[in-house]
Parts: structure tokens; C-alpha cells; sequence
């Protein structure tokens, strides 16, 4: 009996992994169908939607063309390493796969969204930026308790996901900020790889010291930083313009991917004020761009008000350093409210619905981008003007009509402190931002 | 000392005469405590208390035992979420490899295989929309070892304690396969 019990079992173990096994749901193209929430309105609706996934390659970790998901990432030799996520699915009788657990259905939507990204690359132009499939790391534990961020690893050229704890909508279903993150790739390569790849400081070593030296400075907050070399000074004020520019671009392309302006606001309830929103403050209206010599001075303002905030006021940086990368953010939501004005004039005066202006705005800042590598090439000697991105960009329009280029010359005249010099709109084949000088008014015959 | 042995050894040898094996028996476990692993999102062990019932008969030898189990888990938040209820029905086939029987009550040891089916349904949310889905249908497999003991109550009816270990296989399990303990108390009649 005993004998014809083992051989029972016996049997049975060699048949586990047939009675196991489902057919598979994945076509020879690996076209998957699964169902993720997605953006439905440009008014921040999101809904589900049946999604083709393309190019899969192994649906049990969801890899495949344009997604390699890692889970709790770490970095070795320049990549992403760790465990791949198990992905959580029923599957339907007519083939749909949905997901069962969130962080599955966050994959499903990051791979629909990088697989658009890669197609919208490509429309805009610059299908060999980046390298497909992109990294991204899920659940990724910081040192501290930090999280409820996303990032883009420049070292690893990769996304990272830090762990979402929020009760709004998580960041890696949130549309506006995958393209977000996109977009700092493209800045990256195009304006920041060698020799300023420093810049682009946010690498997952970076973020995890930071957060652990966060915790054992936050006591000696501002301490020691009462003085500054004029190098040092200027240095900063530069890091923060381009932090700023890279920032507020990247929120124009969350806002061109997604046609939301206030997409950050969907998942960081911190910016729900509308201090991230692309729309101008009502009151304030649209404000001009610091220039060089004022961001210099909210940054040493910041810095010394620093000196007060272990007291309970002031601001919250820490050193020079993470003032300019703090105020980076505001820079960057001024920029892209200039280039979501420009956009919506753009839209009205070539008679184009919005979405497409965004896209043919969005090709233009790809043509300014690689012109500004040798615009910021030397931070340390030169003092960078935000102004002289929007000339070069001003540059890359060549149907400019007579508002958009109104608009690009006033803001541009308000963000400069050469009194003597202001812009103005020349007619010559088309509309161009012209530099001209500022004459006094006594010159011009006026009289008071 | 030896007379106190000798009495004993006495005593278990006419009570063990007296035991009978509660064979050809139906088997009823109405309470069952099940334990099961399976790993969440972060790939790190999670332990389930899923409902359990079971329904079997048992010979002298052999036992068949259907057994249904149900789970619920919810991810996600506020915002989006996403609930999960996995059932699982398996039929145990389960050799009793070795048996004791005493007049208070029987036990054995248990090894066995199963085979059966796995169904999971989710309801998925999002901004206050919901939507359910259900899954085909799909095989598992499993093996189990365990003890049973039987308190005999009155003529042909007894309460069944027992405790399982169990592995169940399917592809999409994780980890494959699934660590399940249950302890159980039932009746046979």
C-alpha cells in the first residue's frame, strides 16, 4: 500500500506543472490588453481604460520593449539591480489581463505611459534620446521616512519611485508626472550630460545621503553659512536657474502630455494652493522671470533667513546648496507659465486646437535645448540670464505671429536688469524679438 | 517502580483493545483556522487568515477531503484601491500512513495530494468608480501532510481535531507554492 501511495505521489508532483500552467494572453508581437486608470480629461480625470501593451516580453514582471521594472532598486555599475516585482493579474475569459494588487496596476500604467513617451519622442523629433527599455524602480525604500517623491536617476538614467503614502493619486498612475520625469531625461542629454552632468545632482545615492544627513543637520540648520565667496554665489544663482529651467520645463511637458495644468496637484496635496499650477495666479497675473541678480538675492535672503529656522521661522534649507535647489521649484513654475502663455496664444492665433500647440511649442524648446549647452557651459565665470533662453527660443520660432511675439518681448524687456537695453517685436518676413536700446525718455522728447 | 510500569503498560493495552477507527466515515469541518503565506507587492512574507470549510469521508485507510477557501485583500488608497477576494476549492486525496487508537480517542499521521481550482475577482476603484472583474477559473495542485485525532463521542459520531501543513502550486502563485497551515475541528459521523 505504502508502495502504491509514493508512486501516487510521485505522479502527482510530475503533473504540478502542467495542471499549474494558463495559456497565455500575449500575441507574438507580445501585445498585451490590461487594464490600467488612465487620464481621460484635460481637466485631470482619470478612468479606466482597456490599454495594448506592445513589445512584452515576460508578463509576470511586465518587462518588455519600453518598461524594465525593478523592485526596491539599488544601484551597481551604473544600473539599476534588485528583484523584479511580481505582477498580480486575473485574467478574463476574453484575455484581459487586470490587475490585482496596486503596485501591478502602477506598472501597467507607467509601461502605457512610457510607451506613448517613446512615441511621442519620436513625434516631436528626437526618437534616439533616449534608450528603450527605460529603467524604473518601484517601492523604492529611502534611508529615512522621506518618500512621496519620483525622481529621474541620472546616473542610472532611470525613473525611481520612492513609496507613496498619500491619499491622493499616486504618482506613478499620475500621467503629467511621468512625462515630468521624461522630460528631465531629455534636459539631461540635451543640455546637462558632460560636462555639466553635476548639475543633475538627484541620483538615488545622492537622495538616500541627503535624507540620512538631512536628519543629523536639521539641528544645525543654516549654521556656518553666513558668507559666501562671489564664485560660490554666482555658482548657486546659476544651478538655480537651470534647476529652475529644467523644472519648469519638465511641468510644461506634464502639461502637454496631459493638458492638465495642475497635474502635481493631483498627487502632492502640499502644492494644492495652485503654487505648482501652469495657470498664472489671478491676482498676480503672469510674472516676469527673475533675472540673474535677483534670484542672487532671494537666495541670499533664503540663506540667511535659514539662520532663524531652527527657531521655528525663516525658511527650511539648509546651506546654499539646497536653497537654490528648494528654490528651483518657484523658478521653474514661473518658466512654465510663461511657456503655457505662449502656448495658448500659439494655439489661438495659428487657429490650432491646444493639444496640438503644445506639441509644435514643445518641438521648439527640443531645438533650444542643445543650444544652451554652450550658453551654460562656464557656471563658475558667467552670470546666466533666464532672459537669454527665451531669446534663443524666440529664435526657433519662425512663424512667430504678432501676439506671441508681444508676449515673448514683454516679459522678456521685465526680466532684465539692463536698463539701457529692452526688446521689442520687428516685422521683418514674419515677427521677431528684436534687442534694442532703452533711450531715456529725455532723448525721446518726452516731458514730465 | 516496575509495578507502576507494569500497570500502565496494562491499562494502555485494554483501552488501545477497546478503540475503533472511525472508518467509513463522513467527515464535517465547519471550524477551521487557516494560515497561508503569500508575498505582497514588496515580495515579502504576508500572512492571510482565509475562511475555511471542508467536507470529506474517510475510509480505512484513505480519506477524500473538499476543501474550500476564501481571502480578501485591499491595496492601494483612498484614491485608487484595488480589493482581491482569491477562492480556491482543492479535493485531498490523504493516505493515513500510520494510525493509534486508544479507547479516549485515535490519531494518525497524514500525507496526501489534491488537486482543484483557483478563482479570483477584484474590485477595482478609482476617484469613487468602481468596477468588478472576475478571473477564468484555473487549475492548482497541492500536497499536505498533517495529523488527525478523533475524540469518539457517542456510537459512530466523534469530534476530529487536526493539523495541516499544505503546499499549493499554480503558476501565477507567489511564491510558488503557497505555505498553508490549518488546524481544524470537525466532526465524523
Amino acid at each position: 500500500m505504502k508502495r502504491v501511495f509514493g508512486r501516487v505521489i510521485a505522479a502527482f508532483c510530475l503533473g504540478l506543472g502542467a495542471c499549474s500552467n494558463q495559456p497565455s494572453a500575449i500575441d507574438e508581437n507580445g501585445t498585451v490588453r490590461a487594464l490600467a486608470p488612465v487620464n481621460s480629461s484635460e481637466k485631470g480625470g482619470y478612468s479606466f481604460k482597456t490599454v495594448e501593451l506592445q513589445g512584452i516580453t515576460d508578463i509576470s514582471s511586465l518587462s518588455g520593449k519600453y518598461a524594465d521594472f525593478i523592485l526596491g532598486p539599488r544601484v551597481a555599475e551604473n544600473r539599476l539591480k534588485g528583484a523584479k516585482p511580481h505582477a498580480r493579474f486575473l485574467r478574463k475569459s476574453e484575455g484581459e489581463y487586470v490587475p490585482t494588487q496596486a503596485m501591478t496596476q502602477n506598472m501597467v500604467a507607467l509601461y502605457w505611459h512610457m510607451q506613448n513617451l517613446a512615441q511621442l519622442d519620436a513625434e516631436l523629433g528626437v526618437p534616439d534620446i533616449n534608450k528603450w527599455p527605460r529603467q524604473i524602480g518601484l517601492g523604492t525604500r529611502s534611508s529615512s521616512r522621506a518618500g512621496n517623491n519620483a525622481f529621474y536617476d541620472s546616473k542610472t538614467d532611470s525613473l525611481i519611485f520612492l513609496r507613496y503614502s498619500y491619499e491622493d493619486l499616486s504618482l506613478a498612475l499620475n500621467a503629467g508626472v511621468l512625462a515630468h520625469e521624461h522630460f528631465h531625461s531629455l534636459f539631461y542629454k540635451l543640455v546637462l550630460k558632460a560636462p555639466l552632468a553635476s548639475l543633475h545632482a538627484e541620483t538615488l545615492e545622492d537622495h538616500q545621503a541627503q535624507q540620512e544627513e538631512g536628519a543629523a543637520l536639521a539641528a544645525h540648520v543654516g549654521l556656518a553659512q553666513s558668507s559666501f565667496s562671489e564664485e560660490e554665489l554666482r555658482y548657486h544663482t546659476n544651478r538655480a536657474w537651470v534647476r529652475g529651467l529644467n523644472e519648469g520645463l519638465a511641468d510644461f511637458w506634464g502639461w502637454m502630455y496631459t493638458g492638465n495644468p495642475d497635474f502635481v496637484a493631483q498627487s502632492l496635496w502640499v502644492v494644492r494652493n495652485g503654487s505648482r499650477s501652469l495657470d498664472a495666479n489671478m491676482l498676480m497675473g503672469l510674472r516676469p522671470l527673475p533675472s540673474h541678480k535677483q534670484t542672487r538675492m532671494t537666495l541670499s535672503r533664503l540663506v540667511f533667513e535659514s539662520q532663524d529656522a531652527h527657531k521655528g521661522q525663516g525658511s527650511h534649507c539648509r546651506n546654499l546648496e539646497q536653497c537654490a535647489r528648494d528654490y528651483a521649484y518657484p523658478l521653474g513654475t514661473e518658466t512654465a507659465r510663461v511657456m503655457k502663455r505662449f502656448t495658448d496664444i500659439y494655439a489661438q492665433s495659428h487657429q490650432m486646437k491646444s493639444s496640438v500647440a503644445r506639441k509644435e511649442v514643445a518641438k521648439l524648446i527640443l531645438k533650444t535645448l542643445p543650444l544652451l549647452k554652450s550658453e551654460y557651459s562656464d557656471m563658475r565665470k558667467r552670470e546666466l540670464e533666464p532672459v537669454s533662453f527665451l531669446r534663443i527660443f524666440a529664435e526657433q520660432v519662425k512663424d512667430m505671429k504678432s501676439e506671441e511675439c508681444r508676449l515673448l518681448s514683454e516679459i522678456m524687456t521685465a526680466s532684465t536688469d539692463n536698463f539701457e537695453k529692452k526688446f521689442e517685436c520687428v516685422e521683418k518676413n514674419g515677427w521677431i524679438v528684436q534687442e534694442v536700446e532703452n533711450k531715456p525718455l529725455a532723448t525721446q522728447g518726452a516731458t514730465l | 517502580m516496575k509495578i507502576y510500569f507494569f500497570s500502565l503498560l496494562l491499562v494502555i493495552g485494554t483501552l488501545t483493545s477497546l478503540a475503533k477507527a472511525q472508518e467509513n466515515s463522513v467527515l464535517l469541518y465547519p471550524l477551521n483556522y487557516e494560515i497561508r503565506y503569500e508575498n505582497d507587492e514588496d515580495r515579502e512574507g504576508k500572512t492571510y487568515q482565509p475562511f475555511n470549510f471542508a467536507l470529506g469521508y474517510q475510509g480505512l485507510r484513505w480519506s477524500g477531503l473538499l476543501q474550500y477557501s476564501r481571502l480578501t485583500d485591499e491595496t492601494g488608497n483612498s484614491t485608487s484601491s484595488l480589493e482581491r477576494t482569491h477562492q480556491d476549492v482543492i479535493l485531498w486525496m490523504r493516505y493515513h500512513l500510520a494510525q493509534f487508537q486508544y479507547p479516549i480517542m485515535s490519531w494518525s499521521f497524514l500525507a496526501g495530494a489534491g488537486g482543484g481550482a483557483y478563482q479570483e475577482q477584484v474590485k477595482s476603484t478609482l476617484m469613487g468608480d468602481s468596477r468588478e472583474d472576475q478571473g477564468s477559473w484555473l487549475m492548482l495542485s497541492g500536497l499536505m501532510v498533517g495529523v488527525q485525532s478523533s475524540f469518539p463521542i457517542t456510537e459512530g459520531w466523534a469530534v476530529l481535531l487536526s493539523a495541516e501543513g499544505q503546499a499549493l502550486f499554480a503558476a501565477d502563485f507567489d511564491p510558488n507554492p503557497l505555505w498553508v497551515g490549518v488546524l481544524r475541528l470537525g466532526l465524523s459521523f
